[in-house]
């Protein structure tokens, strides 16, 4: 288990994360939130990059930063801007990260071949990393990730630039590596987390608002989100008027159909209650920060 | 997604938390990452600043004529000259000396101070003016004087040391020259050549049993030439091993693999492998810059003993050290020893400072203060503690070690010998150097705090 207890990070008088608490079990923790909110700096702390002002990081009750090797041997980091060398081939990259994460020589090139495989580049490992397309390098990233059998899977944005069907592969993966692993994803795409997230995390003003299951996220906006299909002329309106958060608007046949959440008493008969999704709660929690002070009714 | 899965479970077996070493594989990527980026134009920048460097110092590094009289004396030491040959020259410098002297105040006025010799005056008119101003019939009398003089141990009756310091093929040319020059006829001159000729031979011999020749006189020369390529070599493998060191650190922030590469086994602090790959780089850089002016050096001169040729410098005959005197080659070792030992060092220092200063400003701070404490007083404060401490810690020995060196070895030399004039340009040079050095650490610190920073 991976805990991070009270943690605190500052860079000079500008907190980045304000006490957060948390702690990671085995299965896919999704970590949820906008830019600049301190995603960034969660994992650059969890991946030993960072190191916390205040507060610890624990795996299984040992302090991360005392276990340094040790812990860095069990873990697996996909960066956001996954950096590569250009001049090598993906079999040479590989090659030479087995080497950075102490995998002897048979060892990494088995993995490799294993690995490369998996993410569908087995007939390009030769080639150099210059000549690939955006999704083919986030697939190198991701076999790199693995390289070590990481106990900790950390994965920030793995599925950007990937085509649906490589997403849809790769989620599959982490859902099959998540029965022994701890990974923590961190991605925009809803329908990622979706479909694979055990539990969500939600960061909000540089510490964690919300971390639960993905039905119980969503049953935070419970009976509050409607659809209703109005005139155009009508629907301008209804965006317009500050009574009504919208949350999507989708031309139908002439018509616009609006997926909004009303102020309370604001809902008239025309309005057809639906379940709530993530993308919904998402949109709710970070509207901007004068709207955020209303999140305590919601509440 | 079964065999994903499958995939997985085997790897993890095979680790069960080993750590395998693969030194040899992350050293051979760091210099892989060095040689197929853009080091290669800073590499030919380096070398074409050394040739520079090289034309600047051509009266040091190519002055045959630093060796010709050389060959002169060994030439005359070899030689059993008769009686009567030695008093002809004995007279011949008498007369010559006065007419030498005449000539200098006819055609330049009262000789300036430290010329009081006639030998100097020679020098003088021929080598540091050109012959300007003098006849032809002047300068060939120039010439022959300068000959006479540099005869002068012939005019000992038994020379104790008998030494040479000519390759065979160096002898074979001063031969013909000592033949165009000397006033030799006859039995004499048969007697003269044939000496020339054991002379020749033991040279051989000696080439073939690799005993190497002796350098004893004019040694002024050879150690200024060696002093210049030391502080040469030296200068050169730090500005090497800086850009390269620089380029190297850099290499992960600016590929943008830093976050990848220091969240791995060997974490955040990956120095090890760039800094050794860095420092094998620097050397082997410098080792080709310093190789080319040597090569060009012996085939000049045409000494093929010159590495086992020994210098009796002031550090074994004035000091009376109690070994005997180096050969060049155990120089050259000597030098490259000290340098790879300075750059260890300085790497060792470089990375402490980063496990010891683990945030940017204090890496920042330990750097100041290492480069305060220990050089700036020597320069600014008129404190002799400092100064001291200053000249003896290995970032200055680093910095100065060319000078420590001249310094060294050449104060008894000052004091006895005319040195050969610097040029222009070579000042010019060594502060194009200097200038090059405080970039090449400016640039190293600031890449340094940005890797650090990005993180």
């Amino acid at each position: 288990m991976l805990s991070i207890e009270n943690v605190t990070k500052r860079y000079g008088s500008f907190t980045a994360l304000d006490s957060v608490s948390l702690e990671l079990t085995t299965g896919v923790t999704a970590l949820l939130a906008p830019n600049g909110a301190g995603k960034t700096t969660l994992i650059k702390l969890l991946t030993t990059l960072l190191f916390p002002t205040e507060g610890h990081i624990l795996y299984n009750g040992q302090d991360i930063r005392r276990m340094d090797r040790e812990y860095r041997d069990k873990l697996g980091y996909l960066p956001q801007e996954f950096g590569y060398y250009r001049s090598k081939s993906p079999r040479q990259y590989l090659d030479y990260l087995s080497a950075l994460k102490g995998l002897s020589h048979a060892e990494g090139r088995e993995r490799s071949e294993e690995l490369l495989r998996l993410v569908g580049l087995s007939d390009v490992e030769k080639k150099k990393m210059r000549k690939f397309s955006g999704g083919m390098i986030q697939r190198v990233g991701i076999a790199q990730a693995l390289l070590n059998d990481p106990e900790i899977l950390i994965l920030d944005e793995p599925t950007a630039g990937l085509d649906p069907k490589e997403r849809v592969k790769f989620r599959n993966i982490i859902s099959s590596l998540s029965r022994d692993k701890i990974v923590l994803l961190s991605t925009h795409i809803v329908s990622d987390i979706e479909s694979i997230a055990d539990r969500i995390v939600l960061i909000q003003n540089h510490t964690i608002s919300h971390c639960d299951s993905p039905e119980a996220i969503c049953s935070l906006l419970s009976g509050r989100v409607y659809e209703t299909t109005l005139p155009q002329r009508e629907a301008d309106r209804m965006e317009e008027d500050d009574r009504f958060f919208l949350l999507s608007r989708k031309q139908e046949e002439g018509n616009v159909r609006l997926r909004l959440i009303p102020q309370e008493g604001a809902a008239t008969e025309d309005f057809t209650p639906v379940s709530p999704n993530l993308e919904d709660v998402f949109l709710w929690l970070y509207r901007d920060s004068q709207e955020a002070a209303g999140e305590g009714a919601l509440k | 997604m079964k065999p994903a899965g499958a995939a997985m479970t085997t790897g993890k077996g095979a680790r069960s938390g080993h750590f395998s070493k693969r030194s040899g594989t992350l050293f051979l990527y760091e210099l892989r990452k060095i040689a197929e980026t853009r080091f290669l134009p800073a590499f030919l920048l380096l070398f074409l600043l050394a040739g520079c460097y090289i034309a600047g110092n051509k009266p040091i590094f190519f002055q045959k004529g630093a060796l010709d009289s050389l060959n002169d004396i060994a030439a005359a030491y070899g030689v059993k000259i008769t009686d009567e040959t030695r008093e002809t020259l004995l007279k011949e410098q008498a007369e010559s000396w006065e007419q030498v002297e005449a000539l200098y105040r006819k055609t330049y006025g009262e000789p300036e101070e430290g010329l009081e010799a006639p030998a100097d005056l020679i020098f003088s008119m021929l080598y540091e003016k050109g012959g300007y101003g003098l006849t032809e019939e002047e300068k060939a009398f120039l010439w022959r004087a300068d000959t006479v003089n540099s005869l002068s141990p012939v005019l000992i009756p038994e020379p104790k040391d008998l030494q040479i310091s000519a390759s065979p093929s160096f002898l074979k040319t001063k031969k013909k020259t000592a033949m165009e020059v000397l006033p030799l006829a006859g039995a004499e001159k048969e007697l003269f050549l044939s000496a020339y000729t054991d002379l020749e031979k033991q040279s051989e011999i000696l080439s073939k049993e690799g005993a190497g020749a002796t350098l004893f006189p004019n040694k002024e020369y050879v150690h200024e030439s060696l002093y210049s390529l030391i502080r040469f070599l030296l200068i050169f493998s730090l500005l090497f091993l800086l850009l390269i060191f620089s380029f190297s650190m850099n290499q992960e922030f600016a590929s943008r693999t830093a976050p990848l590469v220091y969240s791995t086994l060997h974490g955040r602090r990956y120095w090890k492998y760039p800094a050794l790959a860095s420092a094998a780089c620097g050397l082997v850089g410098s080792m080709l810059i310093f190789a080319v002016p040597l090569a060009v050096y012996v085939s000049r001169t045409g000494y093929g003993l010159f590495w086992d040729a020994y210098l009796t410098s002031s550090l074994s005959t004035q000091l009376a050290v109690p070994f005997a005197p180096l050969t060049l080659g155990q120089y050259f070792l000597l030098t490259l020893s000290i340098c790879a030992l300075l750059l260890v060092f300085f790497t060792l220092l470089l990375m402490s400072v980063s496990f010891f200063a683990r945030s940017s400003l204090g890496t920042i701070a330990a750097f100041a203060a290492v480069f305060g404490v220990f050089l700036l007083p020597a320069y600014i404060l008129p404190l002799w503690l400092p100064k001291v401490i200053a000249q003896c810690s290995p970032f200055a020995m680093l910095m100065r070690c060319g000078d420590w060196f001249c310094s060294l070895f050449q104060t008894q030399i000052q004091d006895q010998y005319i040195l050969l004039p610097y040029l222009p340009g070579q000042d010019a040079y060594t502060l194009l150097g200097w200038a090059l050095l405080l970039t090449g650490l400016f640039l190293c610190a600031r890449r340094y705090f940005l890797r650090r920073a990005s993180l």
